[in-house]
């Protein structure tokens, strides 16, 4: 980043060099302000882009739970929501969560993990999401606190946590191939890092009750 | 140049400040967790099979020692029976539950349990899960003992046993069939030992989906994105591989006269009866379970068999099993058999969901497609996310030119928008000469499969497929594989998985060999004279070099005629090829029935999908089960007493539980002397409580165990921040920039 150019008086020959060094200049300081900017504008934008994905989400979730059918919260989207999951211990905001782990998915919503199993039955619900956005309040959530999840079908699925740990992607010991009826929350790890990286913070919780919502 | 600035800086700081708060993390987790430290498990963390015993801390239980394990197999011709017999001991003081979790070949089928406890001999019979699962409850309450086998996936099952007293011995003989797997002349077969990491459970279905009417959410995803990544076997810890020592016998009787006998992972001894009759054993008897046995064979050469046909009677009915590799196939290497030219119409999805590593996989696969391609090849390019594109208005020659547009198109896509792959689909499938039957007509289709209509794809694929072969080939760690199996069996060709960057070679390699390979069409089993055939696969896929037709079918029993025959026929490289088989020459093979109805049940699980009332499906499965006597997801094997008690007076070692084996356990070898007890496994016993048992400071369970089979985790971090604290940083930049250039301007130049 070390440019340098000579401040003296210039010869004829020099001042030609000059004038362009300064046009470059200019250019730079253009092209870096602009650069700045569009970074700002880029982050702000995709954590607009999770706020806002769950207004619309909300919405399509009551919708589904009234007709019992999925419902995409917009037209062109390639998943649609399967959960409202909470914390009524952290009194946080519940979040929707979506069909699939897609990386676009997850930009929206907590993502259900297509080879799980669904909220309440036998093997592990996994629900993974951004650390940054819809899942960052897993930083503060402990063991014995209550994990929510509400199905398509308006039951709610209450479950306790017991473990937290943190492990690579690969090797999360989440099987799915157990025969008791457990949910893991999963985000990346450190919470507060600024690049991705291989860890994952991983909470799981047991069953405890089965609740009609009506 | 800034972004690599930043990071230095801040790394180090960043990684001394978490690691400090994972440590504290982990401390309270281990604090307030204390099981985590010790030996206690959850059915989940077991990779093979393993009894686990309940302790009075719930959901969590304890190993029991497995003391020994036998494995018998008999293959006959292409069927293999497969007895696995494991000894327990309950090593604590009390009572107990064990349950046991067993990993088996996804197509076997299970059909018989015997279990020996003690002195009590139980024998499993079928019965409707539920029913079966009641009969369990009450005998356990009543303190009877008292064994239930439960399929927990097509390949987990399950097996609790109730009541099984103070250090008392349990004996569990599962038995299960499937067929000899056939490729290329290599026949082979697998016994899974661990259940990772090469345990890959097929695609299922997700139970218990409550919309009607919609097929969308009873998707289904590989759970193993990187199958064949996973080669390398996990050891198991010192103690596990003493405490789990396996013994294994392998009567083979190939109906061919044997020529190579390998098994790629253990050292293994051959006794040969006859030319065609072998007996394997392991080289050192006892090993570890620590890597799956397999054994491949091959026939001497020129006499690898073309055509087998086996039957089995039951009842009124014939069963079939048939398999039949094409003469021209056969005879031919390779590299003799001439490549017919073909168009290729590589369709490949470009939407939203296939961002990241996905695009950036199929991208890779589809440039290695076109350069594979060769110059008399014709080819098309179609993108799609919710438009699509044609790149070539009809397809074209692969010639430098053209591939070389192809190419810059193809590496310009970028993954964005929602995912209508119809008029894709329906575009690749406009065939512009459907009855040049001298070419191939292949379409590649490169997707995630993230879509809803998939009825609607099957239906275009099968009223459009005309003479085009489709090749799905997922892409990203969790593809809808159902979708692509399925589009791929509809249009008669293969689905490949492309999991992740590394696989992308050799998984497109094998591909393009498939596609280079000339193909027998056309395919059809006729059963002359026969009424009522009901064959499975119903439709005959094409063929590869290499592979044999494999057909199941079940026929009324009729009076024998000696002009019976089962006609195949196909087309091959536009020559008609034909072979008639004499029905009344089959060779008797047992358990062909129960393959049939293993294979329909699976068959019926594949309906799922498309079905709109799940309860008729539930109940055909059902039926199925109960008729060939398997297990499934809606039958278990459940046990009742059938010895009611042992002569008393007697302390039961190997010796005396021998002598009450009723007729066909064979237990022996399970019994063999070094392994009736270890000093080590008798100190265990000594401890009464389980609890004090569980909490030794051995090794946890879990580490090493965790690493396998795991599911992959998506990554859950966004570069927003970063983004805006560069941002931040560049505008700060600028700023200073400007500050400190002014400053440095002569007085007379400022603007």
């Amino acid at each position: 980043m070390a440019i340098s150019y000579d401040t003296q008086p210039v010869s004829q020959k020099g001042w030609l060099a000059q004038y362009l060094a300064r046009g470059t200049r200019k250019f730079l300081l253009l092209a870096l302000f602009i650069t700045g900017f569009a970074l700002i504008g880029d982050g702000l934008y995709i954590k607009l882009k999770a706020v806002l994905a769950q207004h619309l989400l909300q919405q399509a979730w009551q919708e589904t739970l009234t007709t019992q059918t999925p419902q995409k919260a917009w037209s062109w989207a390639d998943t649609y929501p399967v959960a409202e999951i909470s914390l009524p211990d952290l009194t946080s905001e519940p979040v929707i969560a979506l069909r699939g782990s897609s990386g676009e998915a997850l930009a929206f919503a907590p993502g259900h993990l297509e080879n799980t199993a669904l909220p309440g039955q036998q093997g592990t619900a996994v629900y993974a999401a951004h650390r940054d956005t819809h899942f960052a309040f897993l930083e503060n959530i402990k063991a014995t606190d209550t994990i929510k999840v509400k199905d398509p079908q308006g039951r709610d699925h209450l479950y306790k946590v017991d473990n937290i740990r943190i492990t690579k992607w690969d090797q999360s010991g989440i099987t799915n191939q157990n025969t008791s009826k457990r949910i893991a929350l999963v985000t990346c790890w450190p919470f507060d890092a600024q690049t991705p990286g291989p860890l994952r913070y991983i909470v799981e919780g047991q069953l405890i009750e089965n609740l009609s919502a009506d | 140049m800034l972004k690599t600035i930043i990071t230095e800086q801040f790394s180090p700081f960043i990684k001394t400040s978490f690691i400090t708060s994972v440590l504290a993390v982990f401390f309270t987790v281990m604090a307030g967790n204390p099981s985590v430290a010790n030996n206690l498990v959850t059915a989940n963390d077991m990779k093979r099979g393993s009894l686990l015993l309940k302790t009075t801390e719930a959901g969590k239980m304890v190993e029991a020692i497995q003391l020994a394990t036998n494995v018998e197999i008999d293959i006959n011709g292409p069927i293999a029976r497969t007895k696995v017999t494991q000894r327990f001991r309950n090593p604590s003081n009390g009572w107990v539950e064990g349950t046991y979790v067993f990993p088996l070949p996804e197509t076997s089928a299970v059909d018989t349990l015997k279990m020996q406890i003690g002195d009590r001999f139980i024998e499993g019979i079928i019965k409707p899960k539920k029913e079966a699962r009641k009969i369990y409850d009450d005998a356990k309450k009543e303190g009877k003992k008292a064994s239930l086998v439960e399929q927990l996936r097509p390949n987990l099952f399950t097996n609790s046993v109730a009541n099984i007293g103070p250090q008392e011995i349990v004996v569990v003989q599962i038995e299960y069939q499937e067929t000899v797997k056939q490729s290329n002349g290599l026949f082979s077969l697998r016994f899974p030992m661990v259940a990772a990491p090469r345990y890959n459970p097929k695609p299922r279905i997700v139970e218990s989906v409550n919309f009607e009417n919609d097929e969308q959410w009873g998707t289904v995803k590989d759970p193993v994105p990187d199958r064949e990544e996973i080669t390398s076997p996990v050891l198991n810890p010192a103690k596990q591989a003493k405490s789990n020592p396996v013994s294994l016998n392998v009567n083979l009787a190939s109906g061919f006269p044997i020529g190579e006998i390998k098994s790629p992972f253990h050292g293994i001894t051959t006794d040969y009866k006859s030319k065609d009759k072998v007996n394997v054993s392991l080289s050192d008897q006892i090993v570890p379970a620590d890597r799956d046995f397999e054994l491949n064979w091959k026939a001497e050469p020129k006499k690898s068999p073309r055509v087998a046909l086996f039957k089995e009677t039951i009842g009124q009915d014939d069963y079939f099993l048939a398999f039949v590799t094409p003469p021209k196939l056969a005879k031919f290497s390779q590299n003799e058999i001439t490549t017919p030219d073909r168009e290729v119409i590589f369709v490949i999805d470009n939407s939203g969901s296939m961002a990241g590593p996905s695009m950036r996989q199929a991208k890779e696969s589809l440039l290695l497609a076109l350069a594979k391609l060769r110059n008399q090849d014709r080819f098309n390019v179609i993108r799609f996310d919710d438009t699509y594109e044609v790149l070539f208005p009809s397809a074209l020659e692969a010639n430098t030119g053209n591939l070389d547009i192809a190419k810059r198109f193809v590496s310009s896509l970028e993954a964005d928008g929602g995912t209508e792959m119809l008029p894709a689909l329906e575009a690749a499938l406009e065939d512009q000469t459907p009855h040049d039957k001298s070419t191939l007509r292949q379409i590649v289709f490169l997707t995630d499969g993230a879509i809803g209509n998939e009825k609607q794809m099957f239906d275009t694929i099968v009223k459009k497929r005309g003479r085009s072969r489709i090749f799905t080939v997922g892409i990203g760690s969790a593809p809808n594989s159902h979708f692509m199996n399925r589009a791929s069996s509809y249009g008669k060709g293969t689905f490949t998985h492309i999991g992740s960057e590394q696989q992308v070679r050799s998984r497109m390699n094998e591909l393009f060999t498939k596609l280079e390979t000339p193909v027998l069409t056309d395919l059809q089993a006729n059963w002359d004279k026969r009424n009522n055939v009901e064959m499975s696969p119903s439709q005959l896929p094409d063929l590869y070099s290499g592979e044999p037709v494999v057909i199941l079918a079940k026929a009324k029993n009729t009076t024998q005629s000696t002009q019976e025959t089962l006609d195949v026929s196909g087309q091959f490289a536009n020559q008609p090829w034909t072979i008639k088989l004499p029905l009344h020459k089959a060779q008797q093979g047992k358990g062909i029935g129960k393959l049939w109805g293993r294979r329909k049940i699976a068959e019926i699980e594949g309906q799922y999908f498309l079905a709109d009332n799940w309860n008729v499906l539930d109940q055909d499965i059902l039926n199925t089960a109960l008729k060939y006597g398997l297990i499934s997801k809606m039958t278990s094997l459940v046990a009742v007493d059938i010895t009611p008690s042992r002569p008393t007076g007697i302390d039961y070692n190997s010796q005396e539980i021998a002598l009450n084996l009723p007729a066909g356990w064979d237990f022996e070898k399970v019994f063999g002397p070094d392994y009736i007890s270890t000093s080590e496994s008798l100190q265990d016993a000594n401890i009464s409580p389980l609890h004090t048992l569980a909490a030794s400071d051995t090794p946890i369970a879990r580490p090493t165990s965790a690493k396998a089979k795991s599911i992959p985790l998506p990554a859950t971090a966004t570069t927003a921040e970063l983004k805006i604290i560069l941002g931040i940083l560049l505008l700060l930049a600028t700023v200073l920039f400007m500050l400190v250039s002014r400053k440095m301007l002569p007085n007379g130049q400022r603007q």
